[in-house]
């Protein structure tokens, strides 16, 4: 258990309060530019992971109809027919290149970040003495900033060691809500479009039920951790619609943003659906089937590439397929 | 994410460091529940019957207790997020009856430096006061130290920063230093000048480099401190006067600052013109307490936070002058102040951050798991063990 702690402080804690305390001496001694700079660059860092996820979360959009017909091929079967459906699942879940909880890595990634900076947050302003003392300890011997402690934790009128909950008006209430609001935002474009009613109404419980209890959460966290929560989630908004290819944000039966093609792309899609999108698949329209053949194409493209890619940094030779369809 | 939310408590104080003091045999003592109690260093029994306040305790002491006469004063204090609840209080030797009524004087606020008495004036530093939106934050509270009195508060002086460093008293002028790194030399005398118009008691301030938060040494008309830049400071207050420099020594006037290389927050030590000054990274200088040059330097594990003691350590015949210097990791070091050679430990096996107590030939230190151990002075071996919160022998 030793060897986690020392991971935790050497690996998170101490380099975030060093660059945290950096970057207040950089920014006028503001510690809530601090905050906003820091946040800044561990987004840009993962932007990796976001195009990663992005990807991930297209190729699942692809793979949608695919994943109806096996679905519906083994509706009401037990036992082996359900393992089989399983393993078909699986199958094509490899042909496609896809991991079906790929788009949980960032996620489970952002989380020791996240816990690590709320933790950061409240070392680097501590409210006690041993808490001050202690943080000696965890700046490394190069860091001017060690002079510079205590840090103003005031900014744009709150105090940011201090509860949102006894933040002064508006702010007590203006965080919280801005934190749900911006949440819902980023979590409305990176959920999975999906044609499964039971996955889309899970999706729709979570669209509205993170938001809301992170909302009230923030009412409990210092306003540093609501200001990184929030900037983390506004730079999150910008980086998907760039990454996601500049798609409309549909919002309350309206459309925001978006190029003229994604719109057009959206609106197609919109109509698709309202056409019955589901029943197609299980009446097997060529049109259907045509569109089917060329996500197929596609995500075989795809796995291709990732093969390459996996073959080049083994530094093994993959034997070429030949495909049958063409 | 919802594991990171019970960390809120990080806000709240955890027990302080107070360290014992001794008076007519018995030792009063700070526990990590915030209560004071009595110790008989005859019989070695906590006094179950002598604590304040007798059921929950205040949270968290820093300071030592201060005796006065017949009455003891101290101060304590715990914060729920950031709602802060303090008290200064003022018991009776004999009893542990308040001698302000129920209770002390109870302020929404964060008590942790040192408090002085001077006459009938109790001095304390605060940070600022929770209930007053528009207020300092810090203030220099000067109390009546007059039991029963109707009005426990004299006067304040507003500071421009928290006061974690306590005051200390040089005849008629009170020293406090705050996070903003503000010495301050303020007026503490009846004046009537100063009635209605408690800016007027400011004689001058000096600004250190970073943020002060240990205690202020006044020895023989001078001061001495640190701050979290890592020096070392010595103040002559005779040569200062309102116009003065503040930001800088006056090198010309005996005044000089020591490069010791990390925060130093426990207060120095002096005697027979050596300082003794503490890092918290465990260094240790004897400095000259006339030009500040170094005599020697050693270094120990662990933090130093609270003020090392001396003490005469006997080895066969001859008795040795030593410095005992708690670690905040673990022991009690003991270091010659002849060469800084280390001359052993007290083994306590827990860190310590409060400041030890030489009474009779015993060492007694409240160690950080809240147990009050003493040592031969001698031979540095334990003597004894309570538990300061249920008063029984350590485990």
């Amino acid at each position: 258990m030793e060897i986690f702690g020392i991971l935790w402080q050497e690996v998170i804690m101490r380099p975030m309060i060093n660059s945290l305390a950096l970057l207040y001496q950089l920014l006028f001694s503001n510690f809530g530019l601090s905050i906003i700079v820091f946040t800044v660059l561990i987004r840009l860092a993962m932007i990796p992971l976001t195009i990663r996820q992005t990807r991930s979360m297209k190729k699942m959009q692809l793979i949608q109809p695919r994943l109806k017909v096996i679905q519906e091929k083994y509706k009401g079967k037990k036992g082996d027919a359900r393992r089989k459906m399983s393993s078909e699942t699986m199958a094509m879940y490899k042909e496609a290149g896809v991991n079906p909880v790929g788009c949980l890595g960032p996620m489970i990634i952002q989380m020791p970040i996240w816990i690590g900076f709320y933790r950061a947050i409240l070392r680097t302003m501590p409210s006690t003495p041993e808490g001050m003392a202690n943080l000696s300890d965890l700046f490394y011997s190069w860091n001017p900033a060690i002079s510079a402690v205590p840090f103003d934790s005031h900014f744009l009128g709150l105090s940011l060691v201090d509860l949102v909950s006894t933040a002064a008006m508006p702010w007590n209430y203006a965080l919280p809500v801005l934190v749900g609001a911006s949440m819902f935002l980023q979590q409305k474009m990176t959920t999975n479009p999906t044609s499964d009613p039971r996955q889309k109404q899970t999706n729709q419980m979570m669209l509205w039920m993170m938001p809301i209890m992170f909302g009230a959460f923030t009412w409990q966290f210092p306003a540093g951790l609501a200001v990184y929560i929030l900037f983390s989630n506004i730079i999150g908004v910008v980086i998907q619609y760039y990454v996601g290819g500049k798609q409309p944000i549909e919002l309350f039966g309206r459309s925001f943003l978006g190029t003229a093609s994604s719109k057009a792309e959206r609106a197609a899609q919109l109509v698709a659906e309202a056409a019955g999108g589901s029943s197609k698949v299980q009446e097997s329209d060529p049109e259907e089937l045509d569109e089917d053949d060329q996500s197929t194409e596609v995500l075989r493209k795809d796995s291709r590439r990732s093969n390459r890619n996996r073959a080049r940094r083994t530094g093994r030779r993959t034997r070429r397929r030949r495909n049958k369809g063409s | 994410m919802l594991g990171a939310v019970a960390c809120v408590n990080d806000l709240t104080p955890a027990g302080g460091w107070s360290g014992p003091v001794a008076e007519d045999g018995k030792l009063f003592i700070g526990n990590l529940e915030g209560n004071l109690v009595r110790f008989d260093a005859e019989s070695n029994n906590i006094d179950s019957n002598w604590r304040y306040p007798f059921e929950d305790g205040l949270g968290a002491m820093y300071s030592n207790p201060v005796v006065d006469g017949d009455n003891i004063f101290g101060v304590g204090y715990t914060c729920r997020g950031d709602n802060c609840e303090g008290e200064i209080f003022g018991l009776r030797l004999t009893d542990a009856t308040s001698i302000w009524g129920q209770r002390g004087l109870q302020l929404e606020t964060k008590l942790v430096g040192d408090i002085s008495i001077s006459g009938d004036t109790l001095l304390v530093g605060t940070t600022a006061i929770g209930n007053e939106d528009d207020g300092a934050d810090g203030y220099l509270y000067a109390l009546s130290t007059t039991p029963e009195t109707s009005n426990i508060t004299k006067w304040r002086f507003a500071l421009d920063a928290n006061a974690f460093s306590g005051v200390a008293i040089d005849d008629s002028t009170a020293y406090i230093a705050t996070m903003a790194g503000t010495l301050y030399a303020i007026d503490i005398s009846d004046s009537e000048a100063f009635v209605s118009n408690a800016e007027a008691r400011l004689k001058w301030t000096f600004t250190a480099d970073s943020a002060i938060a240990g205690p202020i040494l006044a020895d023989n008309g001078n001061l001495y401190f640190g701050d979290l830049s890592g020096k070392a400071y010595k103040i002559n207050p005779a040569s200062r006067s309102a116009s003065s420099d503040s930001s800088s020594v006056n090198t010309g006037s005996g005044e000089w600052e020591f490069d010791a290389g990390a925060w130093v927050w426990a207060k120095p030590v002096i005697e027979n013109g050596v300082v003794y000054v503490a890092g918290l990274d465990g260094s240790i200088f004897a400095l000259d307490a006339m030009t500040g040059i170094e005599k020697w330097s050693t270094e120990i594990d662990g933090q130093v936070v609270s003020s090392p003691v001396l003490f005469d350590r006997k080895r066969g015949e001859t008795r040795e002058r030593a410095l005992a210097v708690p670690s905040g990791e673990q022991n009690v070091a003991v270091v010659s102040v002849i060469d800084g050679r280390s001359l052993g430990e007290f083994i306590t096996n827990e860190p310590v951050k409060s400041t030890p107590l030489v009474f009779g030939d015993n060492l007694y230190v409240h160690a950080m798991n809240g147990d009050l151990k003493w040592f031969s002075v001698d031979d540095l071996s334990e003597r004894g063990c309570v538990d300061l919160k249920g008063g029984g022998r350590c485990d």
